[in-house]
């Protein structure tokens, strides 16, 4: 039985209750450690490094290009072993090897760093640390913290609702390290002095809600917002609404109405950049689905591949058929295990044959759903249609290029049609013709 | 640092790769359809209380027939046969709750045969069908006598027709009308008749002399249908809500809010029926939230627009085949505002909202 009780959304099972209580464990790092390039949303890096060369913890092994981009710093000590081209997901990109010495030897913090940092500073630190937002879009954190020129930011956002399934790794490091993100809003604030600083969690996040409060006691401008646990309740631009009831501009950014979000790690990150002066060189993953035996939250150095990691969890208790880089909502499939942790990792999810349903697609039955349940309110079936009778240009004034590709109107369709899919083709579609043009 | 022995790696399983999402709810178009047909059930088991056993046959009988000319219809047009997805179960259901009281065993055959063919599969089949299939054979089986009545043999039907016996004789046809409770109240009547049955009675079902379709003659038995439906989450309230709410309205102030005159009118003809089943048909009522509301709302004043002022029978269901009609260029006007943008998206008026027969796919075509 499924209660709909506000539109605009979904609600999968959350599948959070197996990883809920457990706390961060630390794990080792393997021997070996893969750098992809593009461990973010913008240009690629470029590799600094060579096959030989020693490294350490927070060593810049890669530089971002660009303005949006972001660095690759190495997350162990050791030697640089190869460097190579390979299939990561996003697609294939350099990536720099390195065999693990196991000494961690550390790179100094950054000299710059402390407790009074001057502003102009901060975004500079952030970028140097290698920071991108960890709620999974990796968008480069620097760019969003340099102040636009004929706007003011009045709302500083802390994304902690948390809407994939199986998820837990935002409500842990909220509980956990509450005190370090609230450090991490302040110096963000020091910079903007902003209005009011929202906290969204999901009203199964009550724990976290009660870590971040008392943190942040006697920080008046910072009130923790309780949200409904629904899908997808994270998503930046429904999270900016339900906060603030501004609307994001389409094609806009959320700065465009004086708005800055972050995932709550995020913030933990800078303050460690700009009062420790370290590094992002790792992150909470949470390692979880059926197929687990003990499913955790782990702190993970970045660059560890995926395979390293199913042991720590206890290995396989059912045979896995789909993983996922993320969750079932809007996640990725692997198949390589080489595949690392990434900045961007907030979890995987694994999942057996049972749960890999895939049923027949049936005709529309207009039950209108889709639209019932598109955040962005678009009409899913009717950019299908456009697209399924060749019409990419109906498709494009239909709104396709606004969706978020949450998945919700596949998720919902009684008929099995694969909506988002179609309205994916439709955006390759018309970003072609635009190109072509 | 990790041993060597015997770890666990992916490339040791058989993975899948595919496109988010990657988990689905649990429903299916199927299931709505069986919930649509549990809720039929109580109609069904009120009208064959009320009418004896012709009820439960009839309505098997055009289930049958429906299911069987779409599964020919499929087979001579060589479609993929969709009789599973229980839709023609529906439509059959909702004929055979439509039929008057004493109706003949070919007529509902005829009608379901109309329904099925004409209605729903030449347009395409499920979801690209633009009207109501039970509503278009209910309208022009109803219709029918009182056309012949009316065009070809030059007298009214409804000024010959003082009495519910007198329309018996006066139609060539079996028609004992759904509409012959409605003579006494629509038709241009202010108030309650003598010799009506009691609110209660009409309400339990019990229309005394009055007649009345097979599945519609309980206004509680629908009220449950619709509740459950309302709670099994497929039909929204709203279009119900809206549809019998403008009725309501709209008699309210005719009869100079006489309260009891407008119970009557709730309670009486299709209009139980249609606000259950009719109005919230998925294919024919409208696809955006707009157009839903504008399909209901138009519903309820054309429904009540025909009993106040024109004498045909099945004011109902002429009123949702009006809309059924005209929703799909609402639809296109009221498309919803997609967030961030100030203009709602336009389409122009002849484009075709349904799915494609033929499907494209333009990416991989080159
Ligand atoms: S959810 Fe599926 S069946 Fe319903 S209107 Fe959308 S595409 Fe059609
Ligand atoms: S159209 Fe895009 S934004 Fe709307 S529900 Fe589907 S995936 Fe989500």
């Amino acid at each position: 039985m499924r209660f709909k009780t506000v539109q605009k959304a979904v609600f999968p099972k959350h599948n959070k209750s197996r990883t809920h209580n457990k706390a961060i464990e630390r794990v080792d790092a393997p021997s070996i450690m893969v750098y992809p390039m593009s461990m973010h949303l913008g240009a690629p890096a470029k590799p600094v490094v060579a096959v030989g060369d020693k490294v350490k913890v927070g060593t810049l092994i890669g530089e971002g290009q660009g303005f949006i981009s972001a660095h690759i710093l190495s997350s162990v000590s050791g030697e640089v072993v190869s460097i190579e081209e390979r299939d990561v997901l996003s697609g294939v990109y350099t990536c720099v090897i390195v065999k693990n010495d196991g000494e961690y030897i550390e790179e100094p913090p950054f000299p710059e760093a402390g407790d009074n940092v001057a502003p102009d500073m901060v975004p500079e630190l952030i970028k140097r640390a290698g920071i991108t937002g960890m709620g999974g879009a990796t968008f480069p954190t620097n760019v969003k913290m340099i102040p636009p020129k004929d706007k003011k930011i009045d709302t500083i956002i802390l994304n902690g609702a948390e809407c994939e399934p199986y998820s837990t790794s935002d409500l842990r490091t909220m509980i956990e390290y509450a005190d370090e993100i609230i450090e991490g809003v302040r110096v963000i604030d020091e910079g903007f002095n902003v209005d009011k600083i929202y906290i969204g969690i999901e009203d199964n996040a009550k724990e976290a809600g009660e870590a971040l409060k008392k943190a942040a006691e006697g920080y008046d401008k910072v009130e923790v917002k309780v949200l409904e646990a629904k899908y997808p309740q994270g998503s930046e631009k429904q999270l900016i609404e339900n906060c603030t009831g501004r609307q994001v501009p389409s094609g806009g950014l959320p700065s465009d109405i004086g708005c800055i979000v972050s995932n709550v790690g995020t913030f933990q990150m800078i303050y460690r950049a700009v009062r420790l002066g370290k590094p992002m060189v790792e992150r909470v993953t949470t390692i979880s689905g059926t197929p687990i035996a003990d499913p955790k939250n782990l702190l993970v150095r970045l660059g560890t591949p995926i395979d390293d990691l199913i042991d720590v969890c206890g290995g396989f208790q059912e045979v896995p058929r789909k993983v996922l880089h993320g969750g079932p909502m809007m996640g990725k499939t692997i198949k390589d295990g080489a595949i690392p942790i990434s900045k961007g990792t907030t979890h995987i999810t694994f999942m057996t044959a049972e749960e890999v349903d895939e049923e027949e697609r049936i005709d529309c039955i207009r039950c209108s759903e889709c639209l019932n349940v598109c955040p962005v309110s678009l009409q899913p079936i009717l950019i299908s249609n456009a697209y399924e009778r060749g019409d990419i240009e109906k498709a494009e004034e239909l709104g396709a290029m606004d969706c978020i590709e949450c998945g919700n109107c596949s998720f919902i369709c009684p008929s099995k049609i694969p909506l988002l899919d179609n309205i994916r083709k439709s955006k390759a579609a018309i970003k072609q013709n635009a190109k072509a043009v | 640092m990790t041993t060597d022995k015997k770890k666990t790696t992916l490339a040791d399983y058989d993975l899948v790769l595919d496109n988010s999402p990657h988990v689905f709810e649990k429903w299916s178009s199927q299931w709505i359809m069986l919930q649509v047909i549990i809720a039929m059930l109580f109609p069904l088991a009120a009208g064959t209380y009320f009418f004896g056993f012709q009820t439960l046959y009839l309505t098997v009988l055009a289930v049958v027939t429906c299911v069987i000319s779409e599964y020919l219809y499929e087979k001579i047009v060589r479609k993929r046969v969709t009789i599973t997805d229980l839709s023609a179960v529906v439509t059959g259901m909702l004929v055979g709750l439509s039929m008057p009281n004493g109706v003949q065993w070919f007529s509902v055959v005829l009608v379901s045969l109309f329904a099925i063919i004409v209605v729903k599969m030449i347009p395409g089949g499920i979801g690209k069908n633009r009207f109501n299939p039970a509503v278009g054979g209910r309208v022009v089986y109803l219709m029918a006598p009182w056309i012949v009545n009316t065009f070809v043999q030059g007298e009214d039907l409804i000024t010959t027709a003082s009495h519910a016996e007198a329309i018996t004789g006066a139609t060539p046809w079996d028609l004992v009308s759904e509409a012959t409770p409605l003579y006494y109240i629509a038709s241009g009547a202010q108030e309650v008749p003598e010799g009506a049955q009691t609110l209660f009675n009409m309400f339990l079902g019990d229309q005394g002399a009055w007649g009345g379709s097979l599945g519609e003659t309980s206004a509680l038995a629908l009220l449950v249908a619709m509740a459950f439906l309302i709670f099994r989450r497929i039909i929204n309230p709203k279009q119900p809500a809206l549809f019998i709410g403008t009725v309501a309205a709209i008699m309210l102030v005719y009869s100079g809010f006489d309260f009891e005159f407008m119970m009557y009118h709730l309670f009486s003809g299709a209009l139980m029926l249609a606000a259950t089943f009719m109005v919230t048909d998925y294919a024919s009522g409208g696809l955006t939230p707009h157009g839903r509301t504008i399909f209901a709302i138009g519903a309820g004043i054309l429904t009540a627009v025909f009993r106040i002022g024109w004498f045909a029978p099945e004011g109902v269901g002429i009123s949702i085949l009006i809309m059924n009609a005209i929703i799909p260029f609402v639809d296109k006007i009221a498309m919803p505002k997609i967030y961030g943008h100030k203009k709602r998206p336009k389409v122009h008026a002849d484009y075709d909202l349904t799915e494609p027969l033929a499907k494209r796919d333009v990416l991989t075509e080159s």
